[in-house]
């Protein structure tokens, strides 16, 4: 089974997505940017679901810390976020973060985002091969 | 409101904050309707809970929005109220009695540590019961399950003073000199603050101010504590 970080601080969002992802995959969940490095540094996740409003570290400075990381940057990361990026962060710039697919919390539904990370993991495991 | 504060950057800045705000609790709803329609999705036992949730959501957007119309039109000088007495520990465990649903959902506990005496102060009954309501609500959202938030009226010398007080993680210094700093402001621009726009605070802080009031924060030994300070009343009313 694959590795799924699930990075949402909106408490009844991210139980609703922990569940549904934990049928498919080992999911971690966490509330904060804080958390989600610690544990990033116990275990490399195989992909990372991650919302930019976030308390203590926000979305934006987890990517950064991410690319500092080194093979850690290699990992995927879906956007799945309400908040509108800053300009600078153009698709060039989130894909040199390792942002592999953006889903608008506002319009997206949940079988989407369960569809999509299923879809990076397989094309991931290919690769791999 | 003027034309003129319509068209500053701090008025549309304020605009789009609020809007972002409000995606939350309906970004909620909208996710947890979408799995209850998908009958695999979510499991029959937890099919009651999802609709609580959303039916808590929906009742703080509405807050949410009720809160920023009065916000705006007492800026304007369109809304007028009376100051008078009102006991503000009988709004106290209004407030609580309402959020107790959202807390539980939160796996949080709302206490109440209202004293003897029924404390009055001078004010307008239905702000005092919304900035309370904002503060509740931030304190509730802004820490983690099992935790408590205290709420405690205690009579200063001119003034009650209605703390809340959570025993999570706290406040950094450096948030805490922040929200000092901002409170009452212009909400912030979306993309500068790390979870929300502070609309529940901004709103609280401009109902506070019109009451003659007003909200703090600080650093207690263990947790985060915002307060109310308002003007005690001496009057008698009628309860």
């Amino acid at each position: 089974m694959a590795h799924v970080l699930l990075i949402e601080d909106e408490p009844w969002l991210g139980e609703l997505y922990a569940v549904l992802l934990a049928r498919e995959h080992n999911v971690t969940w966490c509330r904060d940017g804080y958390d989600a490095i610690e544990h990033i540094d116990r275990r490399r996740p195989d992909v990372i679901v991650l919302d930019i409003m976030l308390p203590w570290a926000n979305g934006i400075q987890l990517l950064h810390e991410l690319a500092s990381y080194g093979d850690t940057a290699k990992t995927p990361v879906v956007l799945f976020s309400a908040a509108a990026l800053p300009r600078e962060l153009d698709d060039d710039t989130l894909q040199a973060y390792g942002v592999v697919a953006k889903l608008d919390k506002t319009t997206v539904k949940p079988n989407k985002v369960l569809k999509t990370v299923n879809g990076i993991i397989r094309v991931h495991a290919n690769d791999s091969h | 409101m003027s034309v003129n504060q319509i068209e500053s950057p701090e008025y549309m800045q304020s605009l789009v904050a609020a809007a972002h705000e409000l995606k939350t609790p309906l970004t909620i709803i909208t996710h947890l309707a979408a799995a209850l329609e998908d009958e695999a999705l979510v499991e029959r036992r937890d099919r009651q809970v999802s609709l609580q949730r959303i039916q808590l959501s929906a009742e703080r957007t509405l807050r949410l929005i009720h809160g920023l119309t009065t916000t705006y039109r007492l800026d304007g000088n369109q809304l007028s109220f009376d100051l008078q007495p009102v006991n503000v520990s009988q709004i106290c465990e209004e407030v609580a009695h309402e959020m107790v649903p959202f807390a539980a959902m939160q796996d949080q506990r709302v206490e109440l540590s209202l004293g003897q005496k029924q404390q009055l102060v001078v004010g307008d009954r239905e702000l005092v019961h919304s900035v309370l309501f904002n503060l509740l609500d931030n304190a509730i959202r802004h820490t983690p399950p099992q935790t408590t938030v205290n709420i405690a009226v205690r009579r200063r010398t001119d003034t009650v003073r209605i703390c809340l007080h959570d025993d999570g993680p706290g406040l950094r210094p450096s948030d805490i000199t922040k929200l000092q700093h901002r409170l009452g402001k212009q909400i912030q621009p979306i993309i500068t603050r790390s979870s929300g726009s502070g609309l529940g605070l901004y709103i609280a802080q401009t109902l506070a101010r019109a009451m003659g009031g007003r909200i703090g924060v600080g650093q207690v030994e263990r947790g985060a504590d915002f307060h109310l300070d308002l003007l005690h009343s001496r009057q008698l009313t009628f309860l």
